[in-house]
């Protein structure tokens, strides 16, 4: 085998799509997108919240994430609820949120990008936070295949806090606060993440 | 901030997704601490023939919807058939740039004259539409012979497998 050559050539100036004392990014995944190992079935009007670390500043303006569906029949339409949580001493507090009515035809067959606009954009530090998925259907079958991940199966609570569950009760739009003691947080079911993308 | 000495873009095995002679695709990198970058390596998957090629890589960044390029690399690779994936290396031979934190992106591009594809391994999710954000990745519906000093997203075909498919790449010091 040979390699030949292949040196970068003097940079064209140092331009980036950020710099300066507060460097941004343009998106955040909520986990590397080839992770995703299935699509999850979010539980109508059951919340699902988990940990995020977004590293860099970003100006949040929409969420987005992908429904996954195999020639619909009829037409199905749900309201999809997204929320920015902090924490403080295990209680969740709201941030922001977006959400959306989707309606997919029928036929439809493949992967969606579905987008959410923020009730109003602003700048989110780096730190922990905390995406909150949430689906009320309003239509057509009761289940809403979202692209995500729930490759593991915890039977007890993660050591050290509150990394990832779901809630017991149903609810529509994001609550202002929860109480992360009476979430669920093992089994599959508990853990599943909606695979999200928040933008600028 | 810090420094950080290598940076890569994957964490479990992935796809493969074919690159056929002219074609260059682009995708979004986010760096989350600067990096003095002086090389790059991505992976290329078996092959079943014997191969002489010319890949490119280009760092860009965003101007509005206007991808510029802000360096650039290339290397001449050629092997038998092989049945494992190989990486190849983009070494820098003269000054490294400094890359800020912030969200990049890469273009690649083979030029191919004794096979007509060859495969990098990466990873890619299905969308049937564009992504409704800032792009974050797509391919060029026309061939090139090299990289573009600028080109424009909306340009950019953003739908389907090719277009979104991200190379594993690891960017060093």
């Amino acid at each position: 085998m040979m390699n030949v050559g292949g040196g970068f050539s003097s940079p064209v100036g140092t331009n980036s799509s950020s710099s300066g004392a507060n460097p941004q990014i343009m998106f955040v995944e909520n986990f590397p997108g080839h992770l995703v190992n299935n699509t999850v079935v979010v539980s109508d009007g059951i919340l699902s919240v988990h940990a995020v670390n977004i590293p860099v500043s970003i100006s949040l303006s929409r969420a987005v994430f992908m429904v996954s569906y195999a020639n619909t029949t009829t037409g199905r339409s749900h309201t999809f609820h997204w929320g920015l949580y902090s924490m403080n001493a295990g209680t969740l507090s709201l941030k922001n949120s977006a959400s959306v009515q989707y309606t997919l035809a029928n036929g439809v067959n493949g992967n969606v990008w579905v987008s959410m606009s923020v009730s109003a954009g602003e700048n989110i530090a780096p730190g922990d936070w905390y995406f909150a998925f949430n689906r009320a259907s309003s239509s057509g079958n009761a289940n809403g295949a979202i692209y995500g991940n729930s490759s593991i199966n915890p039977g007890g609570a993660i050591p050290g806090g509150f990394i990832m569950g779901r809630m017991t009760v149903s609810t529509g739009a994001m609550p202002a606060s929860i109480n992360t003691t009476a979430l669920d947080i093992t089994g599959s079911d508990a853990i599943r993440q909606p695979y999200v993308i928040i933008t600028a | 901030m810090g420094q950080l000495d290598f940076h890569y873009n994957y964490l479990a095995d992935g796809d493969a997704a074919s690159h056929t002679n002219g074609m260059m695709r682009f995708f979004a990198y986010n760096i989350i601490d600067s990096i003095s970058f002086k090389s790059a390596q991505i992976w290329h998957r078996k092959a079943a023939t014997a191969m002489s090629i010319t890949l490119s890589l280009g760092l860009y960044s965003m101007n509005g919807s206007t991808l510029s390029i802000a360096n650039s690399g290339s290397l001449t690779y050629t092997n038998a058939a092989f049945a494992t994936s190989q990486i190849l290396a983009f070494k820098n031979s003269s000054v490294a740039q400094n890359i800020t934190p912030g969200t990049w992106y890469f273009g690649v591009l083979a030029s191919l004259s004794s096979i007509t594809r060859i495969s990098f391994e990466g990873f890619s999710i299905n969308p049937t539409n564009d992504f409704p954000g800032p792009f974050i990745g797509g391919i060029m519906t026309v061939s090139t012979a090299a990289l573009p000093a600028t080109y424009a997203t909306s340009d950019l075909d953003l739908a389907g497998n090719e277009a979104v498919f991200t190379p594993k790449i690891i960017l060093t010091a």
